[in-house]
């Protein structure tokens, strides 16, 4: 009894200091959303339009129109191929075990800051493992 | 003259070309056969049956996403099942109707219930001829075995195996799905539904007509005040397990269209949530076990073995003041569950048996963080103290329990003593139990062939309903005896207004 105690003892002082590590790393990784602005407030558009693309590349003719997934994987080729780039993420959100073919606009807004859609349920979520 | 006529023309022109400009940008117009409201599995197995049947189908679906509540959830009732059939399992369907029948007091649509006992078995092959695999288990050791649980299928776990198999079907059957399209209102032509009307997210209006509308948009959940208005419940006490943007706008609108409804009401099961608690953790896995269970009067409420019917154990913690409870284990019963596994678990998430290897650490980080929803102690009466209740009281609560469990007989509850341990080994700790819900039940009042019936069961022409939108299936709790009876009727219900629809455009 005694030595389980004990032991018990160290493992809850192991536990408290790996939490207090966790809980004090934890808000700086979650306020920064995966592909937040750059520090000069360039959104997911402003780095596209950077790299030369015009807005109709990916709106189409109807610029108030909503990017459709096919836009983006005509460029970023298929789930697979981001899931791949993303796999370190502790919720790899390329490789939903829940949904197919979610929308990318769920997390990459475009004309703001980007969210993270996993996170409405999953909680706070790392970006690495 | 001539040259001011001229110019009151170009003005007009100009004027019209803006006006139709105008309503070309707000306005996207669709035409369709059968026009489906929600893609969970209600709306997807009435669009997958109607599009098979020959049918033109748009499917309007709120979220960003296909499936809702049908992604998490993991199995569908049925009885006289090929499955159970495999596993020499002999309820029968007469057993299972009368039962269910029992279950609801009579207060429920029989039937309707009485069809889809009957339709159970098809609905599950129907299904596996669509890619969705399955297996006939026990949802718990205290209920039948009709819970036929979907398998994984590649990347896609639990529900959203079944979703994305029926989106896949949809698509290839050149169903037109619109995303993050939520339906505001029916379209009418006389007394006829004659089609939708939905906003893009960009708030321009889409209108699809049809000449049949089914609504599955999976009840009202997420509404506090639909939960408010048309439950007994206090939705700041009884919150949804899953922010999945289920406002009862089907409800809402078959309503307006004169539908009748009946029955609104919650499927509960118990949970928690608090500082340092994970999600669906360990900690949170042991408000599923029958572990001792005290109200705010430090007093044990029911015999704790009811944690095998969720729905129940969520019944009796919620009529407690507060709406609250705290479950109480030992160092014993941590042992216990790290090294044979749960005794029941939640689902197929936490399989029964499941070692809950982090649990001991889940402790030490709740504790560390002074958990609301989580406390340790030494002693009974220093829990009594962090649990905020009567120490005279949990004290008399604790020397009963341990003395029934200790000769293997609940005097007070009757407990099973198999569920049963003296808590004295080790620390104490305790976990609130708060009640939640996976969906709303009750609503829409329909007739055998899905269609939405108003006061006088009149038939409104074009209108259909399925799924969690539908009234008359449970009296006052989930039927979970019937385990899996809201997914299979989900689907059951979605292919007979899809079958519903495919004649009332004549492909039928």
């Amino acid at each position: 009894m005694k030595r389980s105690l004990f032991i018990a003892g160290i493992a809850a002082a192991v536990m408290v200091v790996s939490f207090a590590g966790r809980s004090q790393a934890q808000p700086a990784k979650v306020s920064k959303a995966p592909d937040a602005p750059s520090a000069s407030g360039a959104f997911l558009a402003d780095r596209h339009k950077a790299a030369g693309f015009r807005c109709a590349d990916c709106h189409g003719e109807d610029r108030e129109a909503l990017i459709p997934n096919p836009a983006c994987l005509g460029c970023h080729e298929s789930f697979e191929k981001l899931a791949a780039r993303t796999k370190d993420m502790r919720v790899n959100p390329h490789r939903s075990p829940h949904f197919k073919d979610l929308e990318c606009t769920s997390c990459h807004v475009g004309h703001k800051a980007d969210v993270n859609f996993c996170q409405d349920c999953h909680g706070p979520i790392s970006r690495k493992k | 003259m001539k040259r001011y006529r001229l110019e009151a023309w170009i003005v007009a022109f100009a004027a019209l070309a803006v006006l139709a400009g105008g309503v070309q940008a707000a306005d996207r117009r669709y035409t369709a056969d059968v026009v489906v409201v929600g893609g969970g599995s209600t709306g997807l197995a009435a669009a997958v049956t109607a599009a098979e049947g020959g049918a033109n189908v748009v499917l309007l679906e709120k979220n960003p996403y296909l499936g809702g509540a049908s992604n998490f959830a993991e199995g569908l009732f049925a009885v006289e099942s090929e499955l159970q059939r495999a596993k020499a399992y002999g309820l029968t369907k007469e057993e299972a109707f009368k039962h269910i029948m029992e279950f609801g007091h009579y207060k429920t649509d029989a039937p309707l219930l009485r069809l889809f006992v009957e339709g159970s078995a098809a609905n599950i092959e129907w299904l596996r001829e669509r890619g969705v695999e399955m297996e006939a288990i026990h949802i718990s050791p205290t209920e039948p075995m009709v819970w036929h649980v979907i398998k994984n299928r590649g990347q896609y776990i639990h529900g959203g195996a079944l979703v994305t198999a029926l989106q896949d079907k949809l698509t290839e059957k050149g169903g037109v799905i619109l995303l993050r399209t939520p339906a505001k209102r029916l379209v009418r032509s006389g007394s006829r539904v004659s089609g939708v009307e939905a906003v893009d997210r960009r708030g321009n209006r889409v209108v699809v007509n049809a000449q049949a509308v089914i609504i599955a948009t999976g009840g009202f959940g997420n509404s506090k005040e639909k939960i408010s208005q048309w439950t007994k419940f206090d939705p700041e006490k009884f919150k949804p397990t899953l922010p999945l943007n289920k406002t009862g706008d089907g409800i809402v609108m078959a309503k307006d269209a004169g539908a009748d409804t009946e029955g609104e009401n919650l499927m509960l099961h118990l949970g928690t949530e608090g500082k340092a608690i994970v999600p669906l953790g360990n900690i949170y896995g042991m408000t599923w076990e029958p572990n001792l269970w005290v109200n705010r009067s430090g007093e044990r409420f029911v015999d704790e073995g009811i944690v095998f019917s969720f729905p129940m154990a969520a019944n009796a913690v919620g009529r407690q003041r507060g709406a609250y409870a705290w479950s109480i284990f030992d160092d014993g019963e941590v042992e216990h569950v790290m090294t044979k596994g749960v005794k029941q678990g939640i689902g197929v998430i936490i399989p029964v048996m499941t070692k809950l290897t982090k649990l001991k650490e889940e402790i030490g980080n709740a504790a560390a963080a002074d958990s609301d929803a989580f406390k340790a102690a030494d002693s009974i009466e220093e829990l009594a103290k962090k649990i905020g209740v009567p120490s005279e009281a949990l004290r008399k609560t604790y020397d009963d329990y341990n003395r029934y469990a200790a000769c293997g007989r609940d005097l007070q509850f009757f407990k099973a003593a198999r569920w049963m341990r003296p808590l004295t080994k080790g620390k104490l700790y305790a976990v609130k139990l708060y009640p939640y819900h996976f969906t709303s039940i009750g609503g829409i009042r329909v007739n055998r062939d899905m269609a939405v019936i108003d006061k006088d069961d009149r038939p409104i022409e074009g209108l259909y309903a399925g799924g969690c939108d539908i009234g008359g299936l449970y009296s006052d709790t989930y039927t979970l005896w019937a385990s899996g009876h809201a997914y299979g009727f989900a689907v059951y219900s979605g292919r007979m207004a899809g079958e519903s629809a495919l004649k009332k455009i004549g492909k039928r």
